[in-house]
Formats: C-alpha cells, sequence, structure tokens
C-alpha cells in the first residue's frame, strides 16, 4: 500500500530496537487481544464440533426422523413401514444417556441399533477384524445375550478395558452391567469422535438397559428429494400414530445450534472487549513513540520526506509489531483455547446438551480471523498518530507542549463526539437484533471513554487547589502534570475505565441474576427434601423413574405430603425444537411462585390447571414468540393428537434457558401415556428432623434404587453451584479483559514518566529528592485511577442495566432485576486502585534512578 | 451331504457378515474374510447344543411348512420357469434362508431380542432382454420383522417379502419386490409332497445326526404377476419348492456343487447333484430323487453310477471372475429306460453376485429317451466356483 524507501525502514527499524519495552507493550496489546479472540473462537468451535459429529454420528445419513412424546414411537410402526409400506431405507434407535461409573462417571450415549438395518445409515462403526471368528462370535454375543456393548477401541484403551470387561452403567435410579462385546475401529477421526461418547448395542439391549420395552426412541428414513419421495412422506404420515410425527432429521440439531447462538455471541463479544482495550494500548504505544521522534521525523522531513511517507513509516511500524504480537497472540489463544474448551464445554453440558471435547480443533479460519483482527486494530489504532506524525513541521521544533495545546483544543471534539456516539449506541439498544445490541454497547464504552480528557481536566483542576492543600508541593504538581500529559493520560485511563466498567456492568449482571435465583429457588422450591435420580445434564431431569419410588416416600415415618414432578421433551408442532414439559401434582412453590403475568391470583391459576390449562415460563414465551398477554395458547402434540391448551400464566423461571411449559399431572395423565415419574418433593412433618427423615429415605431406597436424596439447602447450594460453573468463562473473561488493561495503564504510565525523564532530572537537580519524586510519580498513577473508577460508576451502571434488561433478556428472555451493591462499584475502584498504584511502581522505581547529570546531558 | 448345505453355511455367515458389515459399512471388503474363516468355524463344533436330524419322523402340515428353530439351518426354496402368453420366458428364485445363531436364547424381555436370524434372495432372469437381476436381505427373527407362522395357515416371511401357504395346504402365494424388480404369483401343487432320502429323513453322510429333513413341490403351477423395470408381465409356467432344515456339517474336503432340478415336459422331475471335493473328485454320497408321473419317487445314487454329469462348455463372470461350467450332458437311468439329456441355461449370466456370489440359473432341456426325443426345462444351481470361495475352502 504505501512503499517505503530502505532508508526510513531502517529508521523506523532503530526507533524500534531503541524502545524495546514500548515495542513489548505493543506487541503485547495486540497479542493479548489476538489471543482472547482465537481462545474463544476455538473453545466456541470446538463445543460446536464437537456436538456437530455427535449429531452427524447419530443422525447419519438419515434425512428424516421419526418422533414420538415421552413415551417415543410405537416399534409396530417400524414394522409397518418395513412390511406395509416396503420401505428399505429405514432404521430403529433406541438411546439415552448413562452414566459409566468405572469411567469417571461419564455420561455415554447408550445407542441401540439394528444391525441389519443399519447399513445405509451410520457407516461410521468398524470392527477391528483382525480375528473374524472371535468377531462372529462377539456379533453373535451382541445379537443375542443380554447386556452386552461395542465400544470404541480408543475409549476403551484409555480406560484400560479389553473385550469381554464390564462397564457398570447408571440410568436413572437404577444399574447395569454391561459387557463390552466387542471393539470398534473407527476408520477416521471424525467417525472416531462420534463413538467417544457411545456404547453401541442391539436394539433389544438397548430396549431393556434403558427401559424402553416395545418403543423406540425414534426411527430414521433416508427419503429421497424426488416426487416419489414427497408421496412416499405422504404415505408414511398417513400411518403415524397420534403423538408421533415425522421430521426433517438433524432439526433438533441445527435447533440446538440455535440455542447456543446467544452464547456464543456473549462469549465473542466479550473477547473483542479485551481486543478493544488492547487498541487502547497499541493507540498509546504509537502515540508515544510518535511523539518521541518528532525530532527525528522534522529532520526527515527537512531532508524531503513527504509527509506520505512519514505515515507510511508509521503505519507499517505498527503493522510490523502488530504481527509480531499476532504470533504471540495466536499461540497463547491456541493455549488459552485449551483451557477456555473445558469450561465452555461445561457451560454448554450443563445448560444445553451433554457434549464432551476430547479433541481441541484449531480451525485454520479462526487463527485467520484472529491474525486479521489483531493487524487490521493495531493499524486502524496507529492511524490517528501516524497522521499526527506527518502534521509535524520540518523544523522538528514542535516540542511537546504544541502537542498538549492541540490535545486540548480537541478536547470539546473528543467530548461532543463521545456524546454523538452514546447518543447513536443508545439507540441502537432499541433495535431487537442481538449484533447490533453488541455494536451498540462497544459504542457506549467507546463514547464514554471519549469524555476522558474532559473529566479529567475539570476533576484534575477542580482537585488541584484541595491536594495542594492537603499533601503540598506534590498534591499541586500531580494533577497538573497529569493535565499537562493530558494526550497520553486520558488514554491510559480511558482504557483503565473501560475494563473497571466492564467488571462493574458484568458483576452487576451476574449478580442480579444469581440474587434472582437465589429468590426464585426460596420462593419456589419450599419442599424440605428432593429427591431426584442423578441425572447427567444439570438443567434437565427427564430420566425416567417408577411411580411406586414415590409411595416408598410417602410410607416413611415423618413424611407429610408427597409431591411428585415429571419432566419430558414434547412436540410443538412447527417448531423443530423440543418443548420440555413438566407436570406437577403438587407445586413445591406452595403458591408463592411469581409471575409476569397471570389471569388471577394464585388460586385462580391453580385452578385453570386443575382443568387443562398450563403455566409457561418467560423465556420460553420470549424464545417462542408468544407473547406474554391474556388469551394465549400452545398446540402440543399429545398421545391423544395435537392438543392447544390455554395458558393461565406466565411464569419467571430460571430452571433452564430453554424455558418450560408446566401442566398438573392428572391432565398430563390424560394426554400421555407416561406413567413414570422425574423428581419427588416431600414435606416432612413438625416434629420431625429433616436429616432423619433423609436418612429413613436413603435406608428405604437402599440397594434398590439409587437416588439422589436432598434436602432443600443442598438442592440450592447445588443449584448455585451449577449457577456459578455457568458463568466461571464470563468471570475468567472479565478477568482477562482486567488483565489487558492492567497492561494497558503499566504502558501508558511506564512510557509517560520515562518520557519526562528529563524534567525529572531537572526536578531532581534543582532538589527534588528521591522520595518526592517517588511519591510524586505513584500520586500521579493513583489519580489516574481514581479518575478511571470516577468514570467507570455510570459507565459501568449503564453497561450493566443494558446487560440485565435488553441483552440478557433478548438472549435468554429473563427479566432480571437490577440489583446494584455497593461491593461492586467497591470492587471496580480497587481493580483501578490497585492496578494503577501496582502500573505506577516500576516507573517509579526506574525514575527514582535517575540521575540528574545523565538525564540532563541530553538537553 | 444335502446340496445347500454349504451354500446355506456360506450365507448364513455372509448373513452375520452383512450385519457386521452393517456394523462396519465395510460392504463387499470384509466379507470373503467372514466366509472364510466362520466355514472353517462351521466345520467345527459349533454345532453343539443344537437338535440333530437323527431318523425318520412324522411330517405334519401345516406345522413343518414353518420354522424348526432348534435346528441351526433351514430354508424355503422356490424356482420357477414362467413364460408371457406370447411366449416372453423369465426365470424367477425366492429363497428364504433361516439361521439360528445360538442353540438356546436367555430369557429376553425385549421383543427384538432373539438368535434367529432370516436371509433372503429374489431374482429375476429377463432372458428375452438378456438381463438378471437379484436381490438380497437381512432380518432378524423377532419384533415381526421376519419369522415364520403355521397358524392359521403357514407363512414364511422376511418383512414384505413372503411364502403364504393357502388355508387348504395345497397352495401358496410368492411376493417379493425391491427396486425394478417384483412378483406377485399364485401356486397349486400338481403333485404330492416329494419327501428326498428315506420318508424325508435325508443322510448327508456316514456321520451320526449328520443329516436333514428334506421335502420338496417338485411341479407347482404358477400363475400371477412379475414386474421388471416397472413393466408387469402376466406369466404362467412351472415351480419347484425345497423345504429343508438340519444341523448341518460341512466336509472339510467339499469344493461346492452342482445341482439340477429338471421338469420335463412329460411330467416327470429329476432332482440331482454332486458335490465336487478338493482332490478333483466327487463325494460318493452325491444322489438324487426320480420323480415319476404319479408322484412315486425313485433314489438315484451317483456312487451307483444312476446318474452322470458331463460340463459341455464354461462362462466366465465378468464381476467375480469365477468360471463356472455352462451346460451339460446328463444321463439318469430312469426306470423305464435310460434319459439322455442336454442341459443349457437359457441366457449366460445368472450370477447372484449377492453377499456370497453363487450361479442359480432357469435352463432348457433337450434330450430323448429310447430314441423319443423329450424336453424341459431346469433350475442350475453352482457354487464354489468363485475363487475368493474357493480359496476359503482351503484353509
Amino acid at each position: 500500500m504505501l512503499a517505503l524507501p530502505n532508508s526510513l525502514r531502517r529508521v523506523m527499524l532503530r526507533a524500534v530496537l531503541r524502545r524495546p519495552f514500548q515495542a513489548a507493550m505493543f506487541i503485547l496489546g495486540v497479542a493479548l487481544g489476538v489471543a482472547m479472540i482465537v481462545a474463544i473462537d476455538i473453545a466456541n468451535a470446538s463445543a460446536l464440533r464437537a456436538f456437530g459429529i455427535f449429531t452427524e454420528s447419530l443422525v447419519g445419513r438419515a434425512t428424516h426422523q421419526i418422533v414420538g412424546g415421552p413415551s417415543g414411537v410405537p416399534y409396530e410402526l417400524y414394522r409397518q413401514l418395513r412390511l406395509e409400506l416396503g420401505i428399505r431405507e429405514v432404521a430403529p434407535v433406541v438411546t439415552a444417556y448413562a452414566q459409566a461409573l468405572e469411567l469417571d462417571g461419564q455420561p455415554l450415549r447408550i445407542f441401540g441399533i439394528d444391525p441389519f438395518a443399519e447399513a445405509p445409515f451410520r457407516g461410521y462403526l468398524n470392527l477391528g477384524a483382525a480375528n473374524a471368528n472371535a468377531d462372529i462370535n462377539s456379533l453373535t454375543a451382541f445379537l443375542t445375550q443380554p447386556n452386552m456393548v461395542l465400544m470404541a477401541e480408543q475409549l476403551a484403551a484409555q480406560y484400560g478395558l479389553q473385550e469381554g470387561d464390564t462397564l457398570t452403567m447408571r440410568y436413572g435410579p437404577t444399574r447395569h452391567t454391561l459387557t463390552i462385546s466387542g471393539l470398534l475401529r473407527p476408520s477416521d477421526d471424525v467417525t472416531a469422535q462420534g463413538l467417544q461418547d457411545m456404547l453401541i448395542a442391539d436394539i433389544s439391549t438397548a430396549q431393556e438397559v434403558l427401559n424402553m420395552l416395545g418403543r423406540l426412541t425414534n426411527i430414521d428414513l433416508i427419503i429421497p428429494e424426488t416426487a416419489q419421495g414427497e408421496a412416499l412422506l405422504a404415505r408414511i404420515q398417513a400411518i403415524l400414530p397420534a403423538g408421533v410425527t415425522i421430521q426433517v432429521a438433524g432439526a433438533r440439531a441445527s435447533a440446538v445450534g440455535q440455542i447456543t447462538a446467544a452464547f456464543n455471541l456473549s462469549l465473542t463479544a466479550l473477547s473483542l472487549l479485551a481486543l478493544v482495550v488492547g487498541m487502547f494500548l497499541i493507540y498509546n504505544t504509537v502515540t508515544f513513540s510518535v511523539v518521541q521522534r518528532r525530532p527525528i521525523i522534522g529532520t526527515l522531513r527537512a531532508l524531503g520526506v513527504t509527509r506520505r511517507q512519514i505515515f507510511g513509516m508509521v503505519v507499517w511500524e505498527a503493522a510490523l509489531l502488530a504481527v509480531i504480537g499476532v504470533i504471540f497472540g495466536l499461540i497463547a489463544g491456541v493455549l488459552m483455547g485449551r483451557l477456555a474448551v473445558i469450561i465452555v464445554t461445561q457451560t454448554v453440558s450443563s445448560l444445553y446438551f451433554t457434549v464432551t471435547v476430547r479433541n481441541v480443533d484449531i480451525p485454520t479460519f479462526s487463527l485467520l480471523k484472529g491474525a486479521l483482527i489483531g493487524v487490521a486494530a493495531a493499524i486502524f489504532a496507529a492511524l490517528l498518530p501516524a497522521y499526527e506524525a506527518t502534521t509535524t513541521p520540518p523544523s522538528g521544533t514542535l516540542k511537546r507542549s504544541d502537542i498538549e495545546r492541540k490535545v486540548r483544543r480537541a478536547v470539546p471534539v473528543a467530548t461532543l463526539s463521545g456524546v454523538l456516539i452514546v447518543a447513536v449506541s443508545l439507540a441502537m439498544l432499541g433495535v431487537s437484533n442481538l449484533e447490533v445490541n453488541f455494536v451498540a454497547i462497544f459504542g457506549i464504552v467507546i463514547g464514554f471513554s471519549l469524555f476522558t480528557p474532559l473529566v479529567t481536566l475539570v476533576l484534575m483542576s477542580a482537585l488541584r487547589p484541595l491536594s495542594g492543600a492537603l499533601i503540598g508541593v506534590l498534591g499541586l504538581m500531580a494533577p497538573r502534570s497529569i493535565i499537562r500529559s493530558l494526550s497520553r493520560t486520558s488514554v491510559a485511563i480511558a482504557a483503565l475505565m473501560v475494563a473497571v466498567s466492564v467488571i462493574v456492568g458484568i458483576s452487576a449482571m451476574v449478580g442480579s441474576f444469581r440474587n434472582d435465583v437465589q429468590g426464585w429457588l426460596a420462593d419456589t422450591i419450599r419442599a424440605d427434601i428432593l429427591i431426584s435420580p442423578p441425572s447427567i445434564s444439570a438443567v434437565r431431569q427427564d430420566v425416567p423413574v417408577e411411580p411406586r419410588v414415590a409411595d416408598i416416600v410417602r410410607s416413611i415415618e415423618g413424611v407429610a405430603l408427597v409431591g411428585v414432578s415429571r419432566s419430558v421433551d414434547v412436540i410443538r408442532p412447527s417448531d423443530p425444537q423440543p418443548v420440555l414439559l413438566t407436570a406437577i401434582d403438587r407445586d413445591t412453590s406452595m403458591g408463592t411462585r411469581r409471575f409476569v403475568w397471570q389471569i388471577g391470583d394464585y388460586e385462580a391459576v391453580w385452578s385453570a390447571l386443575g382443568e387443562g390449562a398450563v403455566m409457561v415460563s418467560e423465556t420460553f414465551a420470549r424464545q417462542r414468540g408468544i407473547p406474554i398477554a391474556a388469551g394465549q395458547t400452545i398446540t402440543l402434540l399429545t398421545d391423544r393428537g395435537e392438543h392447544t391448551f390455554p395458558i393461565a400464566a406466565f411464569m419467571v423461571d430460571y430452571s433452564g434457558d430453554q424455558g418450560t411449559v408446566m401442566l398438573r399431572r392428572h391432565v398430563y395423565l390424560q394426554y400421555y401415556d407416561d406413567p413414570y415419574i422425574s423428581t419427588i418433593a416431600a414435606w416432612v412433618a413438625p416434629d420431625y428432623q429433616v436429616s432423619d427423615v433423609i436418612s429413613a429415605i436413603r435406608a428405604a431406597f437402599d440397594g434398590k434404587y439409587e437416588l439422589l436424596v436432598q434436602s432443600n439447602r443442598d438442592l440450592r447450594e447445588s443449584v448455585l453451584v451449577i449457577f456459578d460453573q455457568t458463568f466461571a468463562i464470563t468471570t475468567a473473561l472479565n478477568l482477562l479483559a482486567t488483565v489487558v488493561a492492567f497492561i494497558g495503564i503499566l504502558s501508558a504510565l511506564a512510557s509517560l514518566q520515562l518520557e519526562r525523564t528529563r524534567e525529572f532530572g531537572a526536578m531532581r537537580a534543582n532538589g527534588m529528592t528521591r522520595r518526592q519524586l517517588f511519591r510524586l510519580t505513584l500520586l500521579e498513577t493513583s489519580l489516574m485511577g481514581a479518575i478511571a473508577a470516577v468514570i467507570a460508576v455510570p459507565v459501568g451502571t449503564i453497561l450493566a442495566w443494558v446487560l440485565v434488561y435488553i441483552i440478557n433478556l433478548r438472549s435468554f428472555g429473563w427479566t432480571l432485576t437490577l440489583g446494584l451493591r455497593p461491593e461492586f462499584y467497591l470492587q471496580a475502584a480497587l481493580v483501578a486502585l490497585v492496578a494503577s498504584l501496582l502500573a505506577g511502581v516500576y516507573p517509579a522505581w526506574r525514575i527514582g534512578r535517575i540521575q540528574p547529570a545523565r538525564a540532563l546531558r541530553i538537553e | 451331504m444335502t446340496r445347500r448345505g454349504i451354500l446355506t453355511a456360506i450365507i448364513v455367515i455372509s448373513a452375520l457378515g452383512a450385519a457386521l458389515i452393517g456394523v462396519s459399512g465395510l460392504r463387499g471388503q470384509a466379507q470373503p474374510e467372514f466366509s472364510a474363516d466362520v466355514v472353517a468355524a462351521l466345520s467345527g463344533g459349533n454345532i453343539e447344543g443344537f437338535a440333530r436330524v437323527t431318523g425318520v419322523k412324522e411330517f405334519s402340515f401345516p406345522r413343518d411348512h414353518g420354522a424348526h428353530p432348534e435346528y441351526q439351518t433351514e430354508w424355503w426354496y422356490n424356482t420357477a420357469n414362467v413364460q408371457t402368453a406370447d411366449g416372453r420366458r423369465f426365470g424367477l428364485k425366492f429363497t428364504i434362508f433361516r439361521r439360528a445363531l445360538t442353540p438356546t436364547m436367555p430369557e429376553r424381555q425385549s421383543e427384538w431380542a432373539t438368535n434367529q436370524v432370516y436371509f433372503a434372495d429374489f431374482a429375476i432372469a429377463d432372458i428375452a432382454a438378456d438381463k438378471f437381476y437379484f436381490k438380497e436381505r437381512f432380518a432378524r427373527g423377532a419384533a415381526g420383522l421376519a419369522g415364520a407362522q403355521t397358524e392359521p395357515f403357514a407363512k414364511i416371511w422376511i418383512e414384505d417379502w413372503s411364502i403364504t401357504f393357502d388355508q387348504d395346504g395345497q397352495g401358496y402365494h410368492l411376493r417379493a419386490a425391491e427396486g425394478e424388480i417384483g412378483m406377485d404369483v399364485r401356486l397349486r401343487m400338481s403333485k404330492p409332497i416329494v419327501f428326498h432320502g428315506d420318508r424325508g429323513f435325508s443322510v448327508k453322510n456316514k456321520g451320526e445326526g449328520n443329516a436333514s429333513y428334506y421335502y420338496s413341490f417338485t411341479r407347482s403351477l404358477l400363475e400371477g404377476t412379475i414386474t421388471v423395470r416397472g413393466e408387469q408381465f402376466k406369466v404362467s409356467g412351472t415351480a419347484w419348492f425345497d423345504h429343508e432344515y438340519s444341523t448341518s456339517v460341512l466336509g472339510e474336503d467339499a469344493l461346492g456343487w452342482d445341482w439340477f432340478s429338471i421338469q420335463l415336459d412329460d411330467n416327470r422331475e429329476i432332482m440331482l447333484y454332486q458335490i465336487r471335493l478338493r482332490d478333483g473328485g466327487v463325494e460318493p454320497t452325491s444322489k438324487g430323487t426320480f420323480v415319476n408321473v404319479d408322484g412315486s419317487t425313485l433314489f438315484l445314487s451317483m456312487a451307483r453310477g444312476d446318474y452322470t454329469i458331463t460340463p459341455l462348455g464354461t462362462w466366465t463372470s465378468p464381476r467375480t471372475g469365477a468360471i463356472y461350467p455352462h451346460g451339460w450332458r446328463l444321463t439318469v437311468k430312469a426306470p423305464d429306460g435310460l434319459l439322455e439329456l442336454e442341459v443349457q441355461p437359457f441366457m449366460r449370466d445368472q450370477e447372484l453376485n449377492t453377499t456370497t456370489a453363487y450361479y442359480e440359473g432357469a435352463a432348457r432341456v433337450t434330450g430323448t429317451q429310447n430314441g423319443v426325443p423329450i424336453s424341459g426345462v431346469a433350475y442350475v444351481e453352482l457354487t464354489g466356483y468363485n475363487t475368493q470361495t474357493r480359496e476359503s475352502y482351503s484353509r
């Protein structure tokens, strides 16, 4: 783009080499930003790809799937498809997750298939044919013996398992001992990944282990996209029993992709935030190097170097350093990505679907994207300083004071553009598009950072008399020197402010959320004891438990009341996403459930439910586009066919991000042939100790049912643990952004102070002690930290407000109450002060060592 | 040794192989290996625990048309030479096989659990067009997908392919369709059931229990519709039906066999075969059955010189590279004089390149008896010519 003569290139290189510290800071700024982007990208991509592979391995080449409600699909339908419709490319599947106790409780999908029907569908399984006899024997056993499974060779090797070994699998309240009848040797990596989470079983075994006798999870079909295919679809439709429907295969999978999109977007936004902070860093460094080289640039101009070439030199320098930064950033990003994958996977698993990522993919695209963004951001940040460099007159006499004067003149412009950017951003929040909203958040942050020079000016001018009176000369000097180097200080302050306000915003958001979840738990779970099967996913409880378990609980002395609930996925026609339906016979909230809309008081809602109405969670309504208003209905596919349920209330619910539809058990049993329950709640009679009753229940279950019996308190705690886990990634990213900001301010302050070496030399020569100089430096930096904290308070509050009321609501559909607690601000202020103080220590130490004579010699 | 023992064994193994391949996605590649080693395995102790055919039994129908799951292998074999009203010829072949994977089955709750595997071949030879079509399928004998019932009438089925007996037991109905071919034909038995060997007790070799129960409908009159590439043909003709079950063991020295079912136009039928041995000789127990016009039968022994089989030429399969004999001169010592016959397949390529490749072809029969010209139709089955299969025997 800009050709640079060799001589200039050398000038540029020398400049870089002469200031290794600044170069390092520049590189660090770029590297950290890039690393964050790459790490998050890798984490997201790996989790999604793992899910994609998993879906692929499940769906195979199927184009359509026949699915049913809680009781699945009757197996007779499969026979009908083969015998009556003569369909050949059709395969039955019985599958569910179970926990492998010997494999550290890892969830494995038991995937039950009919090997005779599989060939057209999932060609990904491959028996190691080292010994064909052994294979035939193992296949015979696989088909005829109970509890036989096939397992991937790699997975077996990982846990030191061999053919013939047994595995204890826990499915809901029961354990099964399964025997590995053979090992699968996947032919390629994708297959290998798909198989990592699976135990392949004959369909008969899967039915027996997963309690699916007579039923199938789904029926897979390959139907060509031709007129004949259409006709076949119509013939299949015609014989589908009530409660069963045919869907395009993978529809659920893509729905899952949409669900996690919001989650991914927020992560990406957070990683971009790190880059924004990094850009401040870059801007600072480039400005500094330009300012320092003013005399040289002036000389160069005098020698006939054009403005264009000067501009090019600065930009090239930035690009060069950026490339180095990008290289480090990519390496760090890949390393950090491996860590981030673990955190992201945990969150995704607890919120959305079970996913195990064993292979961290490093997509070239992510690296390329990170590199491009890094270089572009660096060049962008360097543009303004580069332009400024071109304004250096050939005489080279322009002094810092001239620049500062110019900057002072620019303050109103900056402030006005800040106001403008903030205004536009706030307007953008009105658009209900998450991407636009995230851009608006950036806008708000950047807009407010443009207020920094003005606020700094005003605050420091106002503070000067006061601090002068309090601390004396140093108190007079420090604010002035901040104002004097406004071009530098304000940028450092802005960078710190951004980081701190993000901390305030995110802590306030997470804190409010946590607070609401706690309140909701207290409101809705008022039973003393809660019993559930050890589940695999944190937010769902859909493993079937026999209803007689509730009778056992009822019979325990000290149990006053028992309530049962059943959670199942059901189908909402024309909605690819399943609907989580929860049937309850007694409300654990005892009437204190909170609603965002309801037909009348709680009694009215409960009796409407008794007559066949449902309650819909707010999140569900928002995500599926059901207006939160009177007169709404929801149509579900039941075992009696489609049925439209009136909605009696929209409830506040944090049990999962996809929301739930709740109805009463007797209504559920009317529409679904599913006698099972999922969880049990028990109330303890007065005069009995909850812990005693829990022990009694555990004793009654002993050996027969493996169920988790928890006190109300334990349950609430475990929910909060999951909550904290979910936000672990947010906290981690937040922390990283702070680190970037810290490095930013460190670099800015260090540069600033180093730049003033001569000034300090003069001060020392005039009798200022080392100690005084040290104190002056620290005073200056902590003042800057204070300014950052002051601006961060309103900005952080606005961010929190936006995150709570706009981003969260639009991403997930939860209405949260913004709870602003002083500790969020205190914490942020502390971070700002500590960061700035720490950042001041190194320069202060350096300055303290200045030998006045040497410093002045340059003069 | 009965003619289809080896074939069945191979196909059974292949069925397992196919199931395995269903699991492995390595269709075709891994299969010969399975055939090989499992045939070897079958000549070992795999029959342990299965019921054995040890003596003459009283057949009872329709019950015995059904499955005998305590025996390891069983098949229902249909071949037919048919033609349209204007004389366009077709060959039909439809067999359902059953194989028990284990002699007993642990108690299982799932209706899908079974030790019975069913598989089937269906082929049509479009002689005028010189085109041969074949299909095969496998299914578990459970969940209603495949099986055999005898009440209220006998029916053997694998998914939507079926052999259904009429209530009176004198006729049956064959239905099979897939892709470009299909058939829906009704048959009436024109002759009494022929029980091979000693009243259906067909000794295979000298070992105790090495025998099968084996009966045939040697001439069934067929009427119905077949479909070839979307075109329907009303056809009629004569069909042959075999039902045989056993817990058989293969001779280690067997290489393959040549089997003939002949329907002469004068209403007589002949079944005969020879098992070829690895040393180039012929299994001495190779035998046949001669069926008179009235349905009475005559035992034919190859060792005794009751019949001879002389190949006249060869045909090389372009797909498998197997070199099959093509055209034979047969002599059969009938009670009323020596039959001198020439059997020529109606078309060359009638090889079923299914999981295990073999030849099953419709053929024209010409010849003389006592100087009088005679003619008829036949089906010829040739196994053990596929190089890969043959190699597998020698292991």
